[in-house]
């Protein structure tokens, strides 16, 4: 077993790795941003070429531009509003802010007494063809707030799970739902019923459903302890074959493998009502004590958690999707909302390693409170950059 | 055609019991079941955020879309196949072994059968595959979802019960939003002295909505995406790698 056995020395490499590679890509990204190696690049530099010359004969303003400039802020407002437009066209992404950037740009490479309106705007959109001539690039710089965020979670959590490994006691709350899994299992054996886990309707590519896996194995882990019935009807096959796994691990480690059934790790269907409709047939036929809703749900969330209300069972459920939670809450004697759902790893090993990444989300949701009531405060005096930075393109 | 359909379907059953066999074989091997998907994962993981910070614009990032829609596309239709293969066996075993309800178990395998068989000889549009849909999925889909409604109603009558001071909050809020949605709440909060006639409650509803639900609803958002993160960093860096069925 100690081959099995995760070497934790090995993390630091990792992070180290993935922090260095960040920072590689956000360097490449940024030099490429400047431009350097656009000017390089014979295509590009003819783009620009272009841009600087008065005439541009590809690009066709519209007819009401065709008047002579006289530098009014209506005129800037309409030749913003037509470059947008056009931009909007070009399928390219583009700000009010920067468009004004544009036409300023273009009116300053320009003689602009001897232009009309017309011609500014081919010139701003030729200049915006080359400012947005990302195709050699390798970094978007539209994402560097993305980098910068992903960044700084990254090291926060690197920091904690350092410390953690280090044996820094961390402080982790009570959650009243995976607290309870044990009590709920408990009553499926003293009822001498089975136990229903359902792991959600999404494949294993989302977050949610591996975390509900990863729950389901400790709820296993309890089942083969005390030798009761797990049933676990699943909508994809992905999702059925990691949990046969994940099952069978857990009843070896248990030391109950013989208890083990394949069968009742079943998959039912892909399709969500039909997925419903035969789990809630499961929970008519065999009455389980207990019941798990773990993972990613919609419109069925309701119609599980009040059929497993009318056959008497404990129900837990747990997702982060928000517009199911009210129906969970209201139908399931506990519910982990949201963020309750990915802690439950942590707060079921009590991992050091595993309580560090916690305690470094918990510090980066500090940030982000410290950065709303930032953002608020120079919102409120008209600064607009700060809260324009957090924009996602 | 269908001769070359049949040979297809011969094919790939033999090369999937083949890869079975193989992968029974080789289980046993620690690199198999930990080093190498934890390697792919990383790997793959790695990819995906890089293609995240590469402009649209990029071929390269096309590229990735493409190559991973591909693998994804082939990894689930192995898959399906082992669903398949779950769901038929069970409910043969259940048949055979005459098991409680094993009536339903006939009905489920003769729907999936003459399904497939229509399916697989005319395609979607075929006349018989398309009578199965229009008139057999589509209503027996509308009847479960139209339970919903029911359930609605089972689940906010026990949720609404005013035993303590939050349930009382919520019992009152749901009340206010429930008569601003319905033309004849407006008319009955008219009726209401001294309030009545000094707002609407359809304005009332939509502010608890905008503000409240949406305060809310963002609070649990931004929890849950920091979450996501989180928990997508430690599968990265092959900390939680309790889904493999090891907490060790």
């Amino acid at each position: 077993m100690s081959r099995l056995k995760y070497n934790h020395k090995r993390s630091n490499y990792l992070l180290m790795f993935v922090l260095l590679a960040f920072s590689l890509l956000f360097a490449a990204g940024a030099a490429r941003a400047t431009g350097e190696a656009a000017l390089e690049n014979p295509q590009t530099a003819e783009v620009t070429a272009a841009a600087a010359a008065p005439a541009e004969p590809d690009i066709e303003a519209p007819a009401e531009l065709k008047i002579d400039y006289n530098g009014s802020p209506e005129q800037i407002k309409t030749l913003c509003e037509h470059v947008l437009k056009a931009r909007a066209l070009a399928s390219k992404d583009l700000e009010e802010t920067e468009a004004r950037a544009l036409v300023m740009d273009s009116l300053a490479q320009l003689p602009i007494e001897k232009l009309t309106l017309a011609q500014v705007y081919v010139h701003a959109v030729a200049l915006g063809e080359k400012r947005f001539d990302m195709s050699h690039n390798y970094f978007n710089p539209k994402r560097s707030n993305v980098l910068i965020a992903g960044i700084l979670l990254l090291s926060f959590i690197g920091y904690f799970t350092y410390h953690a490994r280090q044996g820094k006691d961390m402080f982790i709350r009570k959650i009243a739902g995976l607290s309870a899994i044990d009590e709920a299992v408990g009553r499926a054996t003293e009822m001498g019923k089975p136990v229903l886990f359902v792991p959600g309707i999404y494949d294993m590519d989302d977050i949610q459903t591996i975390a509900g896996v990863s729950i389901l194995g400790h709820v296993a882990k309890k089942t083969a302890e005390y030798e009761t019935n797990l049933l676990v009807p699943c909508t994809r096959s992905l999702v059925m074959s990691t949990s046969q796994e994940v099952v069978r691990e857990a009843y070896l480690k248990a030391g109950r493998i013989d208890s083990f059934k394949a069968e009742n790790i079943r998959y039912l269907t892909d399709d969500q009502f039909g997925y419903v409709a035969g789990v809630d047939g499961i929970m008519m036929r065999e009455k389980p004590a207990a019941n798990f809703y773990l993972g990613v749900f919609f419109a069925e969330s309701l119609i599980l958690a009040e059929t497993g209300h009318h056959v008497g069972a404990i129900q837990i459920a747990g997702t982060a999707m928000v517009h199911q939670i009210p129906f969970f809450v209201a139908a399931c004697d506990y519910t982990l909302i949201g963020e309750e759902l990915f802690a439950a790893s942590a707060y079921l090993t009590r991992e050091p390693m595993q309580l560090g990444t916690l305690k470094g989300q918990d510090v980066g949701k500090f940030l982000i409170i410290i950065v709303i009531v930032l953002g608020i405060v120079l919102e409120t005096c008209g600064i607009t950059f700060f809260s324009n930075w957090f924009i996602t393109h | 055609m269908a001769l070359f359909n049949g040979f297809l379907i011969v094919f790939f059953i033999v090369l999937f019991a083949a890869l079975i066999f193989v992968g029974q074989t080789l289980r046993t091997s620690q690199f198999l079941r930990r080093k190498l998907p934890l390697a792919f994962c990383f790997f793959m993981g790695v990819i995906i955020i890089f293609q995240f910070f590469i402009p649209p614009e990029n071929p390269l990032y096309k590229e990735i879309e493409d190559l991973s829609t591909k693998w994804i596309q082939i990894i689930s239709s192995f898959a399906l196949v082992i669903g398949l293969i779950s769901l038929v066996t069970m409910n043969f075993n259940k048949i055979s072994r005459k098991y409680e309800d094993w009536q339903y178990a006939v009905v489920l395998l003769l729907g999936f059968f003459v399904t497939t068989f229509y399916g697989l000889r005319d395609g979607f549009e075929g006349k018989e595959f398309d009578f199965i849909f229009n008139y057999m999925y589509v209503p027996m889909q509308s009847t479960m979802f139209s339970i919903l409604a029911f359930f609605v109603a089972s689940a906010a009558f026990r949720a609404f019960r005013a035993r303590s001071r939050e349930a009382t909050l919520l019992l009152t809020a749901a009340v206010i939003v429930m008569l601003g949605r319905v033309e004849l709440g407006s008319v009955l909060w008219s009726y209401i002295p001294f309030i009545g006639n000094y707002f609407d409650v359809s304005d009332l509803a939509q502010w608890i909505n905008k503000v409240f639900t949406t305060a809310g609803q963002r609070a649990i958002l931004l929890g849950a995406s920091l979450g996501y993160i989180a928990a997508s960093f430690k599968i990265l860096l092959g900390i939680e790698r309790s889904y493999f069925g090891s907490e060790e």
